[in-house]
């Protein structure tokens, strides 16, 4: 596989033999892979494949039942405590159902992304730092929201709240931003707002992203490489280009299901 | 039915010629009438049953119907000995007469008030800090939960005024010994009430925020209070009535508050006084639940009310 030496390099995200299991069932097994710093990586495969499994294990909302994940050398599979923390925060998350907080305003749930910055116990009383402020206020100008930000999160359209949570993703000042179906919840123009957003944040800030995608043609369109899933294992790595229809059947089993996808 | 059978002349001469339709008819109201009968006899047991209970108790807790009849009078003319002198032609005098220790009795009221402010005040802290530990979703470990809840149990079986007269023995007669009595019932009763809201939060907004490597606290503040505030509100609201009614009568263990003047005015049979003390608390329990219902109706109704 991969010699240790190496993992430790710069920006560097491997995963070696990673493996998940429900009880009886096994939602990702046997995968490894290895992402460089600034790529940006389209996860495919069929629901149920494992994508969503994978991108929390990678974020360690959920533990992984074997195997293990680097970052730059770091065994990400065993960390606990504070430094898991601190890793949750390098590792930002964005989610197909934009999981704001829905009582909170538009500012208050881009700062939440600041909860692990010291310092933190005046957070917990609902005080943020001037800098936690302008930060939070710049991403909302960067994704066109600023003059939302005292509105309640829940009266902002879907397009809207996914772009709310990726400006909560860059206060995180992440090195990985893992998002999940960002937009199998938007309309086709919301769509390619948010698509447009992640790929300039992956080219102008080198953030790694890993996208899972439930589109082949959007995958084609935004990333740079494609991981196909199948019942949780690889079964496609490789540039877009490499990803002909026979390797599209292998990822999605059989013609109908591809069709689906396209 | 008709239609169909046409189509089938064959079906005409089988017996019985059901179609599938009635069939299933006929299945239904065999099932229902036995289900009926069935329910009607499980009506008559459980009704019988209940009779021989109720006679039962009636036996043990000495219920006697000839007795009350008996007495009634005495609990009406007891009524009436409560009723002070008024006339039309007097009325400043004799009202001044009836409340002639009006100002104390009010300085008690309001000791009473804010027994219940502060003891509401604890119980939502201390419920809401054990709401988090108490709730199987959201506690850290399962053991937590367990511990939460047994405790928010001992705390809210145990009646405040047993709680009351162990603090007075403790801390001395005085309004310190009422609010901890009713604070710590409280925050039984508020801690499992919490705990049960939260335990309906949605996940996934609490997921978003530990997803930004929150710790633990910050995701109980940021992605759960938001979420449970109203009605962690409404019920300390409602807590907060209760509590002006559980505070009036502490006094009569010597908890502090207008219970102690009320005691004092039964004891010494100044049944005018009685009155004259139960009229005002009537008064104030009556303004603070209106005031409490505003209050709801205004953060909730703005909310809920709107979707519909």
């Amino acid at each position: 596989m991969i010699p240790n030496q190496d993992r430790s390099a710069p920006g560097l995200l491997v995963t070696k033999n990673l493996e998940r299991r429900f009880g009886e069932s096994i939602a990702v097994s046997g995968v490894s892979f290895e992402v460089p710093r600034g790529q940006m990586v389209a996860i495919i495969g069929r629901s149920g494949a494992g994508k969503s499994t994978l991108l929390n294990l990678t974020n360690r909302l959920l533990d992984p039942t074997a195997g293990s994940i680097f970052y730059e050398g770091l065994d990400i599979a065993r960390l606990n405590g504070d430094a898991l923390l601190a890793w949750r925060r390098n590792c930002a998350m964005i989610f197909q159902r934009f999981n704001l907080v829905d009582r909170l305003d538009v500012l208050t749930n881009v700062l939440t992304g600041r909860l692990n910055h010291p310092p933190k116990w005046p957070k917990l009383f609902g005080r943020f730092s001037e800098e936690d402020r302008d930060r939070a206020i710049d991403a909302l100008y960067t994704l066109g929201l600023d003059d939302q930000a005292l509105k309640r999160a829940d009266q902002l359209s879907g397009g809207q709240q996914q772009r709310v949570a990726i400006a909560r993703a860059l206060v995180q000042e992440p090195k990985i931003i893992l998002a999940d179906e960002p937009v199998a919840s938007l309309d086709p123009i919301n769509s390619k707002s948010v698509m447009d957003a992640l790929r300039t944040i992956n080219q102008e800030r080198d953030i790694t992203v890993l996208c899972n995608l439930h589109s082949v043609p959007l995958a084609k369109e935004y990333c740079d490489r494609v991981i196909g899933l199948n019942a949780g294992k690889i079964v496609f790595d490789g540039a877009c280009a490499d990803l002909g229809e026979e390797e599209l059947i292998k990822v999605y089993g059989s013609l109908t299901a591809l069709e689906d996808a396209l | 039915m008709v239609a169909e059978n046409a189509h089938h002349p064959s079906a005409l001469h089988v017996s019985p010629s059901l179609t599938h339709a009635a069939l299933a008819r006929q299945r239904f109201n065999d099932a229902f009438t036995h289900r009926r009968s069935q329910l009607r006899r499980q009506w008559v047991i459980g009704a019988l049953l209940m009779m021989i209970l109720i006679g039962i108790s009636s036996v043990i807790g000495e219920v006697n119907l000839v007795h009350l009849w008996d007495r009634l009078p005495r609990f009406t003319s007891y009524f009436g000995r409560m009723v002070p002198e008024l006339s039309w032609a007097s009325l400043g005098p004799d009202l001044a007469r009836w409340y002639w220790n009006g100002w104390v009795w009010l300085a008690a009221l309001w000791q009473t008030i804010l027994i219940a402010i502060y003891a509401t005040l604890i119980g939502v802290v201390f419920g809401y800090i054990a709401s988090f530990l108490g709730a199987r979703n959201l506690s850290p470990h399962p053991s937590y939960t367990f511990f939460t809840r047994r405790l928010m149990e001992l705390a809210r079986t145990v009646p405040e005024l047993v709680f009351a007269v162990l603090f007075v023995y403790s801390f001395g007669l005085g309004p310190l010994a009422g609010v901890l009595a009713i604070g710590l019932h409280s925050m039984g009763a508020l801690g499992k009430l919490f705990a049960d809201v939260s335990e309906n939060v949605d996940l996934e907004q609490v997921k978003g925020v530990r997803s930004t490597g929150a710790s633990w606290s910050q995701t109980m503040v940021y992605g759960v209070t938001p979420q449970v505030l109203p009605d962690y509100l409404s019920y300390g609201l409602l807590r907060l009535e209760i509590n002006v009614r559980a505070a009036s009568i502490l006094g009569f263990v010597g908890a502090g508050g207008i219970g102690q003047e009320l005691y004092t005015a039964v004891k010494s049979f100044n049944h005018t006084d009685i009155s004259a003390i139960v009229i005002m608390l009537i008064i104030a329990v009556i303004i603070i639940d209106s005031f409490c219902s505003w209050v709801r109706g205004r953060v909730i109704g703005r909310d809920n009310l709107k979707a519909i």
